[in-house]
């Protein structure tokens, strides 16, 4: 409402000052030779100053002042405008001001946007609590730790918020600055572990495993955590080991345990592996390589068997976009890769035939899948 | 509020565009001076409205208000207060803008001071300006719109480009823009003077102190930019013949043609259909020169084909202003009546030679500039126009233009006797010869390019002494009278001997760091010594360093002359946090006789670091020349004679005493 009355005021002056000065202006006296005559005059002028400083010889400011006088008497004759001068007050100029808020309305209508409030950073940053601005309030504990890096309740804010933003590697960083500061505990260290692994699109690194064992190693019985050393101990290609974990992991559950579903599908999903008698070495978590950072979070939340669908789903799309783009040699690798991964060792060897025959004159594509085939273990 | 206050302050400085666009012509057509009158005020309202947009984004910037599209992608919170007011103009929406309200600030500053100006003229000038501002707020709003709002609002920008965070930098584009943008005041007056079909010594007298403000902006404009690119990119250049240096100089070559022919028509009604022309190519190539920086065109063809949208608006842009201007000018140049006559030998042979050079130069720069975007948009080579051409071209053309400057101030009007201004000019011949051969002799094996540019150098400035003490009498009268003289002398007259001596001190320090530059690479660990030119380095070490908005190492250098420590210079490479973009700042070590200029590589493999040194002789001298050329210009402008005043009273017939240039 403010904003519009402003709107409206400023509209209003810009006519205002327009129709004022119309009315206000009179028919000038001064015809349009006078300017003229003003200019050649004072040329005159300058002439007799350089003159008398000696500037320029008496013969050149003759000849000069020849010519400027001939252009001084030729504005008497020219014929002075043929229009005369009217003033017509004011009404064309209000009527035609009248036209401005025409042209400026549609067009402030179509690219403003008059509901969007300024958010300067400062003031944003102060009422950041009682406006419930999620990223403002991080954003200002950030500000803070930057000075007092040493402040674990400002790192303990900020490792669950990266968290639910999604900002893993944020979220890692966090969780170690808590683990250096003295919160060495078994849940920190597992946390940071997951934070990096979710980091690296459900690939364990070497960080992550050596947290997960870390914490392990403080806590032998908390379920996460031994959750996770099995996973890294499958992607490992150990999976006699990995077998085992589970297994003890699921013995050691209560019946009414949330994670006894997640455990029991990679369990499955181990035993599949074992049944087609490869041992991916990249068989992960999320097994697809390179899913969005949005896929691997929604997978999070999944059920087990929800997240096998999911899985499906991204390969199904892979296979799709090959036929609409068979020449993505590397997008076919991935596909047989990921086949495997899901056990399905028939739909791999079908797609590798399917890229063999369509790269039959590529032999540095061929001679690439042939080796992946042999790592695989495909017929 | 304050933001949606500020782009409803730029629509509605587009809808008085329209209206002073129409107004103005119509109430000229009319002689009407109410419409006049308000056609006048729609001119300063328009700058007013401009402003207020343009400093309500500023304070979006000052304040981080990331809810402005254009604040969040080229700003952040840690820069420091000065790059985010540079910011605003750091970028294509923000720069438009200023480009737009530096436009309606000439216009209110002709509705302002231009008093003198007979009405229908004035109205005319506004009218056309009208238009231009027109045409470019539409593309601000539509294409290019500043105030785009973000919802919800980031919390962090992106930061400004780090390479554009230096104070050269930051105001480059203000003094740039207003030399670009002055010369639509020249096509203003141009095509007001083709509508009236009168063109004549006072129209040249009204339309100079314009064309001779945008030149100066734009010789100080060029200059700071060439400084930020020689201490700021590292390479130390300080020309490249890059497209976007180009589309600055095209403009300020015929500019600097057009503010020499309007003398022309001013002292003799000569030449004026010429320079009528002068004034629509000078814009015209300034549009130019905005089209090819701010269509994307210049990265590459094909950036262009992604946002066609601006390429094309600005083409249609181009398309209407200088195809409507050529062909106003066709239809009714016949009819202006032609000037005064004189002989080859004159003061007038000597400028239309100058002009004639001057277009040429540009024209060559023009094909170099222009021909590989067309080649590649015709059959996609791709090929690059570089140094070897300009100075094939370029310079053939310039030097024999160089050697005229010092003759042309000493011949007369109408006509002139070579024998005459030869037997005035040979000492200082002899005295410029003197010194190139002197050069030559002193480097023995050096480039005899470098001491014909000494000794081109040399002529011009003691030329343009020689001229202002033949002006003062010094020799013929006695030192106080050749005082008063001085102190009288018409400061028009200053600044030319200014601008053509400062003109000579640039170019021999072109000269000179194209010449006689050394350099030396070398990778470098603590401890270690380097020879440049007579000095030697000494790396002391580096030292991590943080900034505001950037983190880096600083590295130490000794620097010595015959053993003796002279200085110690300071090199960084710095990156900067949004962006993680490297740049380096160089250490300078500046006297007279040249630069030693030191820059930090990349970390080498031994654990040392790579080293660019170079000693470029006499290269305070570009801008030291370029800084008095300026001088000569804003001399120029306060000249006594660009404020005659407006006649009062035209009761008294044509020759009666009663004077009206004395406001």
């Amino acid at each position: 409402m403010l904003l519009l009355l402003t709107f409206v005021l400023m509209s209003l002056a810009v006519i205002g000052i327009l129709a004022v000065a119309a009315r206000r202006s009179t028919t000038s006296t001064a015809r349009a030779v006078d300017y003229d005559r003003a200019v050649f005059r004072d040329q005159l002028e300058e002439l007799q100053r350089d003159e008398a400083r000696g500037v320029i010889s008496p013969a050149e400011a003759e000849a000069a002042r020849n010519e400027v006088s001939r252009r001084l008497i030729d504005t008497a004759d020219r014929q002075e405008s043929t229009i005369p001068a009217v003033n017509n007050p004011a009404r064309v100029a209000l009527l035609a001001a009248l036209v401005i808020p025409v042209i400026a309305t549609p067009l402030y209508l179509r690219y403003g946007a008059p509901h969007e409030p300024d958010v300067p950073l400062a003031a944003r940053l102060d009422q950041a609590m009682a406006n419930q601005d999620f990223p403002a309030l991080i954003a200002r504990v950030e500000k803070r730790i930057e000075e007092t890096p040493d402040d674990v309740k400002g790192w303990e804010i900020l490792s669950s918020a990266y968290m639910k933003l999604d900002r893993y590697g944020d979220a890692a960083r966090a969780f170690a600055n808590r683990i250096k500061l003295g919160q060495n505990t078994a849940d920190n260290l597992t946390d940071m572990g997951e934070a990096l692994t979710l980091d690296n699109g459900g690939q364990i690194t070497p960080d992550a495993a050596q947290a997960f064992a870390d914490a392990v190693k403080i806590d032998p019985k908390l379920p996460k955590a031994r959750f996770f050393v099995a996973l890294a101990a499958m992607q490992a290609g150990k999976l006699d080991e990995a077998e085992q974990s589970l297994t003890a992991l699921m013995n050691d559950s209560p019946a009414d345990a949330p994670w006894r579903g997640a455990v029991q599908d990679q369990l499955d999903r181990l035993k599949q592996v074992k049944a087609a008698g490869a041992a991916p070495p990249m068989a992960g978590m999320g097994g697809m390589p390179g899913p969005t950072q949005e896929q691997v979070d929604a997978a999070q939340n999944m059920s087990a068997g929800d997240r096998q669908a999911m899985i499906r789903t991204m390969v199904d799309r892979l296979a799709e976009k090959l036929k609409a783009n068979p020449d993505d040699a590397e997008g076919w690798q991935r596909l047989i890769k990921a086949h495997m991964v899901l056990g399905d060792a028939t739909a791999a060897s079908e797609a590798l035939k399917t890229a063999r025959d369509h790269f039959k004159d590529k032999p540095e594509t061929i001679t690439a899948l042939t080796a992946l085939a042999k790592e695989l273990n495909i017929p | 509020m304050i933001v949606e206050i500020g782009h409803f302050a730029l629509v509605l400085a587009l809808a008085v565009a329209a209206y002073q666009f129409a107004v103005n012509l119509y109430g000229a057509h009319r002689n009407d001076a109410g419409l006049m009158a308000a056609g006048r005020m729609a001119a300063l309202t328009q700058a007013v409205l401009i402003g207020l947009a343009f400093f309500v984004l500023m304070h979006a910037y000052v304040v981080s208000d990331f809810s402005v599209e254009n604040v969040f992608r080229n700003s952040h919170s840690a820069k420091p207060l000065l790059y985010k007011v540079s910011g605003v103009w750091g970028n294509h929406e923000g720069s438009m803008l200023l480009w737009v309200f530096i436009l309606a600030l000439f216009g209110g500053a002709v509705a302002l001071f231009g008093r003198n100006l007979p009405p229908q003229l004035k109205a005319r000038v506004l009218g056309v300006q009208g238009s231009v501002g027109l045409a470019f707020l539409l593309f601000v709003v539509l294409t290019s719109n500043p105030f785009t709002r973000l919802s919800p609002a980031p919390i962090e920008g992106q930061g400004l480009n780090p390479i554009l965070q230096d104070p050269a930098l930051a105001f480059h584009p203000p003094f740039l823009y207003s030399g670009y943008v002055g010369l639509s005041v020249a096509f203003a007056f141009a095509v007001a003077a083709l509508i009236e079909g009168k063109v004549d010594a006072a129209w040249a007298r009204w339309v100079r102190p314009w064309t001779l403000a945008s030149w100066t902006f734009l010789t100080i404009g060029i200059a700071m930019g060439s400084w930020w690119a020689y201490y700021e990119l590292g390479w130390g250049g300080f020309w490249f013949w890059d497209p976007v240096e180009n589309a600055s100089l095209m403009p300020w070559l015929v500019a600097t043609a057009l503010i020499h022919s309007a003398i022309v028509v001013e002292k003799r009604n000569a030449l004026k259909i010429w320079t009528l022309l002068l004034s629509i190519f000078a814009f015209s190539l300034s549009l130019l020169g905005t089209f090819l920086v701010r269509s994307g065109i210049l990265t590459s063809v094909h950036a262009f084909a992604v946002d066609p949208d601006r390429g094309f608006f600005i083409l249609a842009i181009l398309t209407v202003f200088i195809g409507g201007s050529l062909t106003l000018f066709a239809i009714r140049a016949p009819r202006l009546k032609a000037g005064g006559l004189f002989a080859p030998v004159s003061r007038e042979g000597a400028l239309v030679v100058n002009n004639l050079i001057l277009c040429a130069a540009a024209a060559a720069v023009f094909v170099g500039t222009l021909y590989p975007l067309a080649l590649e948009t015709l059959n996609g080579a791709k090929i690059t126009v570089g140094a070897p051409y300009f100075n094939l071209t370029f310079g053939p053309l310039m030097i024999p233009l160089l050697l005229l400057v010092p003759l042309g101030p000493m011949l007369t009007w109408k006509r002139a006797s070579l024998t005459a201004v030869g037997r005035r000019l040979w000492l200082v011949a002899v005295m410029a010869l003197a010194i190139g051969l002197a050069v030559l002799v002193m480097t023995v094996r050096g480039p005899w390019f470098a001491a014909l540019g000494v000794g081109v150098g040399a002529w011009l400035i003691l030329g343009a002494l020689w001229e202002l003490s033949e002006r003062l009498g010094a020799g013929r009268v006695p030192l106080a009278a050749a005082w008063a003289r001085f102190r009288g002398l018409p400061r028009a007259a200053m600044g030319m001997t200014l601008a053509h001596a400062g003109l000579g001190l640039a170019l021999i320090g072109i000269f000179g760091v194209s010449f006689w530059r050394v350099e030396n690479i070398v990778a470098m660990k603590p401890g270690d010594v380097a020879s440049i030119g007579a000095y030697t380095v000494t790396f002391i070490g580096e030292t991590p360093l943080k900034g505001p908005n950037y983190t880096g190492v600083s590295g130490k250098f000794d620097l010595k002359r015959d053993g003796a420590l002279v200085t110690t210079l300071v090199s960084e490479k710095r990156e900067f946090k949004p962006r993680g973009m490297p740049t380096t700042e160089v250490g300078l070590y500046q006297t007279v006789a040249g630069d030693v200029y030191l820059a930090m590589g990349d970390a080498a493999m031994n654990g040392g670091r790579s080293v660019r040194m170079y000693y470029n002789p006499l290269a305070s001298f570009i801008w030291w020349g370029a800084a008095i050329m300026f001088l000569g210009g804003l001399l120029s402008l306060t000249d006594r004679r660009f404020r005659v005043g407006a006649p009062r009273r035209a009761a008294a017939p044509a020759f009666s005493a009663s004077e009206g240039s004395a406001a």
